[in-house]
């Protein structure tokens, strides 16, 4: 989980369309070392010729000079580390451990007595499938609008366009804008329904029934969200690249070729990672949330759950240190 | 055998409601069908009467579906097996309740107000009555305001609710 908080609050703030430099750069600290180095070693040089006696200089000049050797390796190994730690093999890490809570939540699905998978099922559908088509709609608004402005930019400055393509709106508004827009409508409607099952009392019935509403229904609705709202996003990422393939070219009057150049190589596989990792993490947040809520205000199940109460804290705090690194 | 009890004051319904409450809660072999308890908007009718038994019992999909159609068959509404309840009638919603509580054979199914529950209709009462299979100790809990509709149906015995209450009780050994 540190981990995974230092991911986000080293890397999230690129979905705004910035890039986080590390606190200090190798290269000056390479150079500082060298320095100080070169300095103590033309030190020792001059002292040893002017006073070959002077043992006991002549030995801490050695000690300081080991020093810096070990200092400059420490320093490179952090370093290092650290370049290792925000670029693309701890998105693996991160794809690796959501994959892992994917697994957990799915397992801990099979042990669910009952309906549970019937829940899922209706609620993927109420919320994933009968949303098919303002997907697609919103999406195709979004594109289009995101197209031209690109078409337009690239009118202007190419070079530029590169850098609005990669950092600002395939990484940035995209994939950020849709999560949230998707995972707010999901949340607002999975909200309505848990208050509808609630004023009808259909908790009650479960209770009477002696199963718990916790595990039959909020558990595959939050479930359902998730894959919903990052289902969603990427239906909607995509139409965004098939769009701009399409429009962008023909506004700009350039070749498909030269667009298609710019916009490959400003996608890589991290990135990829990197926007299911926001998807997720905001479907997680957002979802789990108006459930908690919902929960709270049924006057018939006034039972607090944990789990909920963990998983709500861990994610909005996600949520906070995104948008703090995003400010930062 | 179906016992009925009748109830003068709407306060003391609601008080006897919480107990059979928590009666239900504490034995399984209590079932109850009351207007407070619908049925589940988001599943199926066959899921809705199934609930409980794969729920807790992690009976085979194949078996309860065979045992809802046969349950179904008996009111001659199959119909209504893959129906969502918001497109139910009311006699067809209180048919599905209480197919829902009796599933997992309980000893003792209790219904609460069914003459609200089928919108005071004489006919749909009578016509549940003459489906209802005649295997199970039911009591009826109503208002004494509908006794008349009860005319026509064979009630074993009328009973008062707090000697019934401590006889099952001890019948199921419960404190």
């Amino acid at each position: 989980m540190v981990i995974f908080v230092s991911i986000f609050y080293n890397k999230l703030g690129v979905c705004c369309g910035h890039s986080y430099p590390l606190p200090f750069s190798s290269k000056n600290i390479d150079a500082n070392l060298c320095k100080t180095a070169t300095r103590c070693t033309i030190i020792t040089t001059v002292r040893n010729r002017k006073n070959k006696q002077n043992h006991a200089k002549h030995t801490t000049a050695r000690y300081i000079r080991f020093n810096m050797k070990i200092k400059q390796h420490i320093h490179g190994i952090i370093y290092s580390t650290g370049q290792v730690a925000t670029q693309q093999y701890i998105y693996l890490a991160m794809c690796l451990y959501l994959a892992s809570l994917s697994a957990y939540h799915t397992l801990t699905l099979s042990f669910l007595k009952g309906h549970s998978l019937a829940v899922l099922r209706g609620a993927m559908y109420l919320y994933g499938a009968s949303a098919t088509l303002s997907t697609i709609i919103i999406g195709l608004i979004l594109s289009f609008s995101i197209s031209y402005l690109v078409a337009l930019t690239l009118n202007i400055e190419p070079n530029y366009a590169t850098i609005l393509i990669n950092d600002v709106i395939l990484m940035g508004i995209i994939p950020t804008g849709i999560s949230i827009l998707f995972a707010l409508k999901y949340s607002s409607r999975l909200y309505h329904s848990t208050r509808q099952m609630s004023s009808r009392g259909e908790f009650r019935t479960m209770l009477a029934l002696d199963i718990s509403p916790y595990r039959l229904i909020f558990t595959p609705q939050i479930l359902a969200g998730i894959l919903t709202v990052v289902a969603q996003s990427i239906t909607m990422a995509f139409i965004s690249v098939i769009v701009m393939n399409i429009m962008v070219p023909s506004i700009a009057g350039v070749t498909r070729e030269y667009f298609n150049f710019i916009l490959i190589s400003s996608i890589n596989p991290g990135d990829i990672v990197q926007f299911l990792a926001i998807c997720t993490t905001m479907g997680l947040a957002l979802t789990v949330f108006p459930i908690q809520a919902a929960y709270a205000v049924s006057d018939s199940f006034n039972r607090t759950e944990s789990f909920y109460i963990a998983m709500m804290s861990i994610f909005y705090s996600l949520i906070i240190i995104n948008v703090a690194g995003a400010i930062i | 055998m179906i016992y009925v009890h009748y109830f003068q004051d709407s306060e003391k319904c609601t008080s006897m409601q919480n107990t059979l409450f928590d009666l239900v809660k504490q034995s399984r072999e209590v079932s109850l069908v009351a207007p407070e308890f619908p049925l589940l908007s988001g599943v199926t009718v066959l899921n809705n009467i199934t609930l409980q038994a794969r729920y807790l019992y992690s009976s085979s999909p194949k078996r309860v579906k065979v045992d809802t159609i046969n349950l179904l068959n008996n009111f001659s509404m199959l119909y209504i097996l893959n129906k969502y309840p918001d497109t139910l009638n009311s006699y067809e919603r209180f048919v599905a309740s209480y197919l829902q509580a009796i599933y997992i054979h309980p000893n003792t199914t209790i219904i609460i107000k069914p003459a609200q529950m089928l919108n005071w209709q004489q006919q749909q009462l009578e016509k549940f009555f003459s489906h209802m299979p005649n295997i199970l100790n039911t009591i009826i809990i109503e208002d004494i305001a509908n006794k008349k509709l009860y005319d026509n149906i064979t009630i074993n015995k009328e009973v008062d609710f707090y000697q019934w209450l401590d006889s099952l009780k001890n019948l199921l050994s419960i404190a």
